[in-house]
């Protein structure tokens, strides 16, 4: 099984993993307490991870359990969470609302000369 | 204030701050630049301004007035009614005839090029202000709202979505951020987490700031660290979250106008660098390369996604580290310096035309000289047709001129409006005439006829056009019955020996003049002896008509 996983589903996981199966609303109760998400934000990853086959959603109570163990999961890479979880669109978005695009290599380089020169 | 006019007077200062920033980027405190962006969103999002004798936009006035003034001295003789558009344009060939003939005088051609150009700037500025009154039908108010309802839903759609997506940030759990976060001298409460969605820190929230930090960043806690965190408390400090929720704003509203786009981009770069200015403040001068060398290893960092750069954004990169770099103490003199010339353009720009609130009264000032040789006396002719307030503005605003203004309301469709005009323009001062211009209802003519202030005197107007002045009746004072005249029935004119009545002018009693074609019309002026009997009625030509009424500074 190949199951690659964020920070914040691996945070999920975590709970599910230490505690055994749980309902949707423990692990929002815990992940509150932890680490301040409001019950939303864990549901949306709680989903997220179903679709990556990470955990199983049982009736009634929304019991929801670990498919994978914890050795099984690997770390997802950031740049495949910017392409799919965002369609690849993030870099457009923050450009569009914090007005900002990446540099080339040869432009840092350049920069830094720049610095050096002025100090 | 039409947004229109907004956009236009927003865009004119905008263009000017672009200027001056080209010009005093690197001597100027970033907090000047700061205030003149403040002043032209103001300026795009206030639909009221104070108007101001020193105003730029009074400036312009008055040059279109001389020039107009100009121009009607040339072509006095053709302009028989209010400057009308082929008067207009007369003027601008006889100016043009003019430049040709004096091409062996090379002073006289250069006076009159200039002539021309400024009849051209004119032109223009009539068109763009005619333009935007067209563009106030439905298809463009339609496509307008179309537009900034695209636009904010777009801004509002992008900033839920990655709204909800920075929720699932984790805390940070360096214990010396935390630490770092809770001492912080705000009252707001500002938490520091980390996501790994992000290459490079930012912040959101204005009220319960969060400042997110990529995942290297807050695992490693390398040297960078304490500039970024010193980079984003000063944003949350300054409130520049708020400063660019405001600039998409005004974006939305103005759309259409590119310089607004190029504002916000560029009130962004500014805000930057006043941050970078305030960070190299608060940490020290001695740490300025260390700053710039953090901030280009985060530039760095987010760009290993992508082989090509964009110019752009390295310009703006470059500004920054060339600003950290040499932002040199600012003196006290430039300090002073700056203040007054932001104080200066912030008067200028941000006040409207004085005496006149928009576009449409200058056009309008300018019909009233070129319509009459206008000197000392100044005329304001306030010929607007559909919106209350403006009109009584203007009269009233008109009449404050002078002592011997006469301010004319021409209303055309609305009852009491027509109504306040007279009284306003009728109670300025002793010897003002209120002329109400009426057409089309038939109940206004009893509030002429009750018009009658102690000296002033309300004139009833009534326009011949035989379609709209059906419903009209303009009674016929007894006195003036007497004498033969009558009232044509239904056509809102007076007839005199079957002859219409163009004006008829009674000295400081009653002036009514119709728009009747100058073929069978009449000239009629009433003579009185010292005792105020009439002698007689004297039947003049249009010529002596309008001298006698240009004596007594009015116009027809």
């Amino acid at each position: 099984m190949d199951v690659k996983l964020f920070d914040s589903e691996l945070k999920v996981m975590t709970v599910l993993w230490k505690e055994g199966d749980a309902t949707a609303k423990h692990i929002s109760d815990v992940l509150k307490e932890e680490v301040g998400w409001n019950m939303n934000t864990t549901y949306t990853l709680i989903k997220r991870c179903m679709k990556k086959g990470a955990i199983e959603r049982s009736e009634p109570n929304f019991m929801c359990h670990a498919l994978i163990s914890q050795e099984e999961v690997q770390k997802a890479e950031t740049q495949e969470l910017i392409d799919k979880v965002y369609d690849g669109s993030a870099d457009k978005l923050f450009a569009a609302l914090l007005g900002r695009k990446k540099l080339s290599k040869q432009q840092i380089d350049e920069l830094r000369k720049i610095v050096g020169e002025l100090e | 204030m039409s947004l229109w006019e907004m956009s236009i007077c927003g865009g004119i200062f905008i263009t000017v701050i672009v200027l001056i920033r080209g010009l005093f980027r690197k001597q100027f405190p970033g907090k000047i630049f700061q205030i003149l962006w403040l002043a032209a969103v103001l300026r795009l999002l206030l639909p009221v301004a104070v108007p101001w004798q020193y105003s730029v936009y009074s400036m312009i006035q008055r040059c279109m007035e001389e020039i107009s003034d100009c121009e009607s001295s040339e072509n006095i003789a053709q302009n028989e009614m209010f400057g009308n558009a082929a008067a207009e344009t007369e003027g601008i060939e006889e100016v043009s005839l003019t430049a040709e003939s004096g091409e062996n005088n090379a002073a006289v051609a250069a006076q009159n090029a200039w002539q021309d150009a400024a009849v051209f700037v004119n032109k223009s500025w009539q068109e763009i202000t005619r333009m935007v009154k067209e563009q106030s039908s439905p298809i463009w108010v339609c496509i307008y709202l179309l537009g900034a309802v695209l636009c904010t839903l777009y801004y509002v759609l992008s900033y839920y979505r990655w709204h909800k997506e920075l929720q699932t940030s984790l805390p940070v759990e360096n214990p010396q951020i935390q630490a770092w976060a809770e001492a912080l001298p705000l009252r707001r409460k500002v938490s520091v987490r980390q996501w790994e969605g992000t290459a490079t820190p930012f912040t959101y929230g204005v009220l319960r700031p969060v400042i997110l930090l990529p995942k290297s960043l807050a695992e490693e806690a390398p040297r960078q660290l304490k500039f970024v965190l010193a980079h984003e408390y000063m944003h949350i400090r300054r409130y520049d979250a708020v400063k660019k929720i405001v600039l998409l704003f005004t974006c939305c509203v103005h759309w259409f106008n590119p310089l607004v786009w190029v504002m916000c981009i560029l009130a962004n770069r500014d805000m930057e660098l006043d941050c970078d200015e305030h960070v190299i403040k608060y940490l020290g001068r001695d740490s300025r390369a260390d700053y710039a060398y953090a901030l280009i290893d985060l530039e760095e960092q987010r760009s290993v996604f992508l082989s090509w750069g964009n110019s752009f954004s390295k310009n703006a990169m470059e500004e920054r580290v060339v600003a950290i770099m040499k932002g040199n103490k600012k003196s006290i003199a430039v300090g002073i310096l700056s203040s007054v010339m932001t104080a200066g353009l912030i008067m200028a720009f941000v006040t409207s035309a004085f005496a006149m609130g928009s576009g449409d009264v200058v056009e309008q000032s300018c019909d009233a000289s070129e319509g009459a040789d206008v000197q000392s006396d100044a005329i304001a002719i306030a010929y607007v047709s559909e919106d209350a307030e403006e009109r009584s503005n203007d009269t009233s605003e008109g009449a404050d001129v002078q002592n011997e203004e006469i301010a004319i309301a021409c209303a055309s469709e609305d009852a009491e409006e027509r109504s306040n005009d007279a009284s306003e323009g009728a109670d300025v001062q002793n010897e003002e005439i209120a002329i109400a211009c009426a057409s089309e209802d038939a109940e206004e003519q009893e509030l002429y006829a009750g018009a009658k202030f102690d000296k002033a005197i309300a004139y009833a107007y009534a326009e011949g056009d035989a379609s709209e002045g059906a419903n009209l009746d303009v009674g016929v004072p007894e006195e003036y019955a007497l004498l033969g005249i009558t009232a044509a029935p239904h056509k809102g004119t007076w007839e005199y020996q079957g002859k219409k009545v163009a004006v008829f002018y009674d000295k400081d009693r009653w002036l009514l003049t119709a728009d009747v074609s100058p073929k069978d019309a009449v000239y009629l002026e009433v003579c009185r002896d010292k005792e105020g009997k009439i002698e007689q009625i004297k039947n003049c030509s249009k010529k002596e008509m309008q001298k006698i009424l240009k004596k007594k500074g009015l116009v027809y």
